[in-house]
């Protein structure tokens, strides 16, 4: 009976309550896509590599060689010398160790340099290996494999030719030296999707003429000689590196942090992670707590319109207390008003989450590489909502005693 | 543990010969100690490295009969795990192994034959001694022992190579357990903060099945949890 007065009287004044409701759903949704964007990003990140002991670079932090060595952001300060990967490569903890080289690219996507063990040993999302969608892995020197991005964005298939850039944003081609596309990788959801895999030996190859950074004039080694000579890499930008017994991970990591000929710094990938986390938090409990405002402003926003709709329905709430309505029962219906808003706005806010998620998770995906994964809402956003109900009613308090006094007062005696 | 220090040793026996080419000095922030926790197979490993002033309040050579008590005293605290590190009931935890000393600056260079001294007095004591309170007592007792006259013996040398540098000294903590369930490891505490009235905080690292990780531990709340 209350419920159906409640909801008539809403359906009476629909444009103000209608315009309310959509300020707390807008604030609803904002409020849980933040959440979702920052959860999402967090799981893309945690995702990206697994089963990786230790990560060895040149000495910098921690968090820029995770940031260039996994993630492709950023560039490395320094290189480590093949004498010195190949001293951590004989050392007897290593269970594996892949090097990667980094620095050219391909259009907007980076090239690394790697060998056939990076697909033995690179595990993302939990332990999953790489898997080649179509093609092979890298078989011949000038073999190059890539990922579904890259595949997808530059309309590539197994067998077309690809000319590796010098640097990251020049006009200078390795165009005497053309690849072919190998295979292509599976989607992942991590870096690799945007990476031009090719092996160690051919980073070098296309580099033979050239020197401190500059092609010689007039140089140019046939490719049949090229493929003659020693391609053993002078260095190599970082190396992945597997430890037999986790038991052994300090101990190393502590041995090439103290490697006395040459500066290296060997990380946790997961700590660094988290030190990552800690640097960004400070931004994210930001965007949280300007959300959060935003929600409370809507909230702010229907006290209002119920505020001012009280002087409107003095009558109203007269008529009713002619009727036998006691102050009480007014109290109750514009408590249950409130609440039933906020519930509207919650849940078409949670609709609006859901259809943003849908339109922005492919945009996302190949703009940032952060897969935002559309899951039933969890727990944690349930109790927000929940939340929310709760705070609207809490609000609409102040406004319901007003009319319970107002009601007591008026009578039908109401000079308006 | 034995085959890294073993290595570690190992590869820096070769050191000496370059050592005057390459100067560093770690970083070394009072009231941080840092503990590295790694878990396999029911094998839990924590190594504590806590600055001198924490623990003892002074970080100069301790030659007063006053300031060396103070570091026996630290030292002894030490060996036994249960004043520092306290681990659930539940996961039958035993300690193998056990390590507690003074050095100057960068261990890793100068302790290395006192590690290889130990290693093989583990290796000649064996299993089985696990449990043999008196027998560990008096192991530890050798270790400290034998830790005093080498770190008198490094500082010596210390002076000789590089006696303009700050002394900065740390103690170094290193225990083994061998635990019957794993799983029931979820959070370690640090009664630690007791004992050490200058110490404030922890910065740890981990590596469990489920990844590594890092945390830090405050004196306020002297625990870590595991994932």
């Amino acid at each position: 009976m209350i419920l159906r007065l409640a909801l008539g009287s809403l359906l009476a004044r629909a444009l103000t309550v209608s315009m309310t409701i959509l300020a707390i759903a807008l604030s609803v949704a904002l409020f849980l896509g933040v959440e979702n964007v920052r959860v999402g990003a967090r799981a893309s990140f945690a995702d990206t590599i697994s089963g990786t002991d230790l990560i060895v670079g040149a000495r910098s932090g921690s968090v820029q060689l995770l940031l260039y060595s996994v993630f492709r952001i950023g560039n490395a300060t320094n290189n480590v010398t093949w004498e010195s990967y190949q001293d951590i490569a004989a050392r007897p903890e290593v269970d594996w160790i892949v090097p990667i080289s980094l620095g050219d690219s391909h259009r907007q996507f980076r090239v690394m340099g790697t060998t056939q063990a990076f697909f033995d040993h690179y595990k993302y999302r939990g332990g999953r290996s790489l898997a080649i969608e179509e093609g092979q892995g890298l078989d011949d020197l000038y073999d190059a494999v890539i990922g579904a991005e890259v595949a997808a964005a530059l309309d590539y298939e197994v067998g077309d030719p690809i000319v590796v850039s010098h640097g990251l944003a020049s006009f200078t081609d390795h165009d005497d030296q053309p690849f072919r596309v190998a295979g292509i990788v599976a989607r992942t959801g991590t870096p690799v999707d945007r990476t031009v895999i090719v092996s160690l030996e051919a980073i070098e190859a296309i580099h033979v003429d050239w020197q401190s950074g500059a092609q010689i004039p007039g140089q140019t080694t046939p490719v049949e000689r090229i493929r003659q000579m020693d391609l053993t890499p002078t260095a190599v930008t970082a190396a992945l590196v597997g430890v037999d017994s986790r038991l052994q991970i300090f101990g190393l990591q502590r041995a090439i942090n103290t490697y006395p000929e040459e500066p290296l710094l060997a990380i946790l990938p997961g700590v660094a992670l988290q030190e990552l986390w800690q640097i960004v938090g400070v931004a994210e409990t930001a965007l949280v707590g300007v959300s959060a405002m935003v929600v409370v402003t809507a909230l702010l926003g229907m006290m209002a319109m119920i505020f001012s709709s009280l002087n409107e329905r003095r009558r109203e709430m007269a008529i009713w207390r002619a009727m036998g309505a006691r102050p009480a029962t007014i109290l109750g219906l514009l408590l249950l008003e409130a609440t039933l808003m906020a519930a509207i706005g919650a849940i078409l806010g949670l609709a609006l989450l859901y259809a943003g998620l849908l339109v922005a998770q492919p945009l996302v995906d190949s703009a940032f590489g952060l897969w935002l994964p559309i899951d039933a809402p969890s727990l944690r956003e349930l109790t927000v909502l929940a939340g929310v109900i709760a705070v609207a009613a809490v609000a609409s308090l102040l406004p319901a005693l007003r009319a319970y006094r107002l009601s007591l007062a008026d009578g039908m005696m109401v000079r308006i | 543990m034995k085959p890294i220090q073993l290595t570690l040793a190992a590869s820096t026996l070769a050191v000496p010969a370059f050592a005057q080419d390459t100067r560093e000095m770690d970083a070394h922030v009072h009231g941080v100690s840092t503990a590295q926790i790694a878990i396999e197979d029911g094998t839990l490993e924590i190594d504590i490295v806590s600055p001198g002033m924490d623990i003892v309040g002074f970080e100069y050579e301790a030659t007063s009969a006053e300031d060396q008590d103070a570091v026996e005293a630290a030292i002894r605290t030490m060996l036994s795990p249960e004043n520092i590190v306290t681990l659930p009931e539940a996961a039958g935890c035993r300690l193998t192994d056990i390590l507690a000393h003074l050095h100057g600056g960068d261990h890793d260079h100068e302790d290395a034959d006192a590690h290889m001294d130990e290693d093989h007095d583990h290796e000649e004591h064996a299993e089985g001694d696990d449990h043999d309170h008196d027998h560990e007592d008096a192991h530890a007792e050798d270790d400290h022992d034998h830790d005093h006259d080498d770190a008198q013996a490094e500082d010596d040398h210390d002076h000789d190579d590089h006696a303009e540098e700050a002394q900065h000294s740390e103690f170094h903590i290193t225990y083994a357990f061998a635990c019957e369930d794993e799983t029931a490891l979820t959070t370690i505490f640090f009664p630690f903060f007791d004992q050490f009235e200058n110490a404030q905080e922890i910065e740890a690292e981990y590596v469990t099945e489920a990844g590594a990780g890092q945390a830090e531990i405050g004196r306020d709340a002297p625990e870590l949890a595991l994932e």
